[in-house]
């Protein structure tokens, strides 16, 4: 499977760094630009602001994308350190919005946007992997004695 | 690495899975049960707990799914993980174009199935096929979900 060609940790990480960054700076942008758009329109339909909503969306795809490239080029232990977070990250969002959700049926907390939730996992899944970091270097695991592999 | 075989982690997923899964499902229903008692005013310190409790099976789930990809073998690992992330992938960009549409009131906001419930079931409609579609992909059987490189005991 093209294991010869396979990125070093560091290309691995420029090559996730280099289509990341765009992709969050764009998805502000949209995120602003959008709704000053619809402004200067009189009355705009409703498939303009579905297709804005779509076209808002596109860069948190492209982030999730270039996570799974970045996952599969990475070694393998930043692999399993980030899919453990990733899982601990998803738990936590999922069982964030399962509370929620029962919550504003039973009309104890007001609506709240689903919108929230990817920067609930994307903090969720960063606190956890740095506390994991912070914790292993204390222990002092470092990559090399954990899997053998090199960074 | 785990200690388990691919079988044994099976056998312990499943162990506690349906139970959770039983438990949700009572819940879903005893929630509204317990409203419907109240004259459908019940006070808020009532249903808090309810909520939390019927929220703890989620959690419950993802722990489980966790002990599940630390035991189970190598292919499997790399068939949930990478499911995991298609999955939670679209998901998460489902969740984000529907809260857009609601934010700019193309779709209506449901009273009865608040959009962030829906969240939990989608992530595990998506997951599912994703591994479905990764195990198909690495030339795996559905039968017995063996592998390429798996022995079939």
């Amino acid at each position: 499977m093209g294991e010869a060609q396979k990125p070093t940790f560091r290309e691995a990480q420029r090559r996730y760094q280099r289509l990341y960054w765009p992709a969050i700076i764009l998805y502000s942008v949209l995120c602003f630009a959008g709704p000053m758009l619809m402004k200067s329109i009189d009355h705009p339909a409703k498939w303009m602001w579905a297709a804005l909503a779509v076209v808002n969306t596109i860069p948190i795809a492209a982030i999730f994308w270039v996570l799974g490239r970045w996952l599969r080029e990475t070694d393998e232990y930043t692999r399993k350190k980030q899919v453990e977070a990733m899982l601990a990250g998803a738990a936590v969002t999922f069982t964030f919005t399962a509370l929620w959700g029962f919550l504003e049926l039973y009309d104890v907390v007001p609506h709240l946007f689903v919108l929230m939730l990817w920067p609930i996992f994307f903090l969720s899944y960063g606190g956890l992997y740095c506390l994991r970091c912070v914790l292993d270097r204390r222990a002092g695991v470092s990559p090399d004695s954990a899997s053998g592999a090199s960074a | 690495m785990s200690g388990f075989t691919f079988k044994q982690a099976n056998k312990r997923y499943r162990r506690l899975f349906l139970p959770v899964m039983i438990l949700y499902v009572a819940l879903c229903f005893a929630g509204p049960g317990i409203m419907a008692a109240f004259n459908f005013e019940p006070p808020a310190w009532v249903m808090a707990p309810v909520a939390i409790l019927s929220g703890a099976p989620i959690a419950g789930v993802f722990w489980l799914l966790g002990r599940f990809v630390k035991e189970t073998d190598e292919y499997t690992r790399a068939v949930q993980t990478q499911a995991l992330l298609t999955g939670g992938g679209i998901t998460f960009s489902l969740a984000v174009i529907w809260s857009f549409l609601e934010l700019y009131q193309v779709v209506p906001r449901s009273k009865f199935f608040p959009s962030m419930m829906m969240v939990g079931p989608a992530f595990f409609f998506c997951y599912g096929i994703s591994a479905y579609v990764q195990h198909k992909r690495s030339g795996g059987s559905m039968r017995d979900f063996s592998g390429p490189g798996r022995e079939k005991a």
